[in-house]
């Protein structure tokens, strides 16, 4: 089955502004700014955002207003089905060789799927990697309540590791941390 | 009581007591004599009781950390004063060793090559403020390299962002110079990066500040 990947970069960059003006995709991680990792990884991605960005092939750029919500930036796919949601502010770690699992072939499913990494926090085993299997994002939409995706209704589950990159903490873990 | 400590990026060892600080450190003669020649710049630092090749033992200061204003004015009274030596300003190209940061000064029209007094590492870490009186340590002072107002300011501002994580003070340093100060912030942040290649990512970062303006 094929699918379309988009990478959602259509945040407000509140939670980066002490060390960044730019969106903070465009931070740098190592040699490469994090939607250079992501576009070297997901090659046939798009990216949903209303910021310039100079520094990628524009035809990837799928353009939109700027949102208040998850719901309102996935609002702009309505009508797409079987993509691939990715989080701008991840890094997946993919062991050498191996590529991202394509989500129905590896699975066997016809649902949705939310991909989870351990977590560092005792009181949580487990959180969102930032990528999300959606079959139908019109259905999706009808079930979004607030900003978040309503975990509940991913009944599979997917473990795929991730550099998580979106706050000043995590950042600096990432890029300093061992 | 007594602390043992290592600095994270010389290696360098520190013992700690409550008013002594002994550090460890092929630097020990030319930090004295830097503190010796600040004398003539009305700046305040720790007495110095003893140093020799390897070893400099001096009073321990308690204080707080600068803001941005209070590194303004120390920059602005280095820039009032001579220098300790003369040294080539091509030698702070030189030791650079990003070749993207030697090719971008070699095209630089506006490095100010003006010496001044200067301090070698001017982070928010080596100026510790009693009241409004800077008391600053830790010079980094290679005799054979260039450094001047606008090498402290830049590694203030690398400070600032990277340390502090406070972009508005670092840009508040970056207001009073040159645009080409992130340059000189960048490659501040490449000296960093020697001791821990890291922090090559906050070089690229601010390298993406100077090429935005």
């Amino acid at each position: 089955m094929n699918y379309q990947v988009i990478i959602t970069a259509n945040g407000a960059n509140t939670r980066m502004r002490a060390i960044t003006d730019l969106p903070k995709f465009s931070l740098f991680y190592k040699n490469d700014r994090i939607l250079e990792w992501l576009l070297g990884m997901f090659p046939t991605a798009k990216v949903l955002t209303h910021y310039e960005i100079p520094y990628i092939d524009q035809s990837k750029i799928i353009k939109c207003l700027p949102s208040a919500s998850r719901k309102e930036t996935l609002a702009n796919l309505k009508g797409m089905e079987n993509v691939l949601i990715v989080d701008c502010d991840i890094i997946p770690i993919l062991p050498s060789g191996f590529d991202i699992p394509e989500p129905t072939k590896d699975m066997n499913i016809s649902g949705d799927i939310v991909f989870w990494k351990h977590s560092d926090n005792s009181k949580t085993e487990a959180i969102p990697s930032g990528l999300y299997f959606i079959k139908s994002i019109d259905k999706l939409l009808t079930k979004m309540q607030n900003d978040s995706i309503p975990f509940s209704h991913f009944h599979p589950l997917a473990y795929l590791n991730t550099i998580h990159l979106g706050t000043i903490k995590e950042y600096y873990d990432a890029v300093l941390g061992e | 009581m007594t602390q043992y400590l290592e600095s994270s990026f010389t290696k360098n060892k520190i013992l700690l007591t409550e008013k002594v600080v002994v550090k460890c450190c092929d630097t020990a003669r030319s930090e004295a004599a830097w503190y010796l020649s600040v004398k003539d710049v009305r700046i305040d630092v720790p007495f110095v009781y003893f140093s020799n090749d390897d070893t400099i033992v001096m009073e321990r200061i308690y204080g707080t950390k600068p803001t941005a204003e209070d590194m303004v004015d120390i920059i602005n009274l280095f820039q009032s004063q001579r220098p300790i030596y003369s040294t080539n300003p091509q030698t702070y190209i030189d030791n650079l060793d990003d070749e993207r940061l030697r090719d971008k000064f070699s095209k630089l029209p506006k490095f100010d090559p003006t010496e001044t007094f200067f301090h070698g590492d001017l982070s928010t870490t080596n100026v510790i403020m009693q009241g409004d009186r800077p008391y600053l340590i830790d010079p980094n002072i290679k005799l054979n390299v260039f450094g001047n107002y606008q090498t402290d300011a830049a590694k203030a501002i690398f400070s600032f962002l990277v340390f502090e994580q406070d972009l508005v003070s670092a840009k508040i340093i970056a207001a009073h110079h040159i645009p080409e100060i992130w340059l000189l912030a960048a490659a501040e942040g490449s000296r960093v990066a020697k001791y821990n290649p890291k922090y090559r990512t906050f070089v690229n970062n601010i390298l993406d500040i100077y090429e935005s303006l």
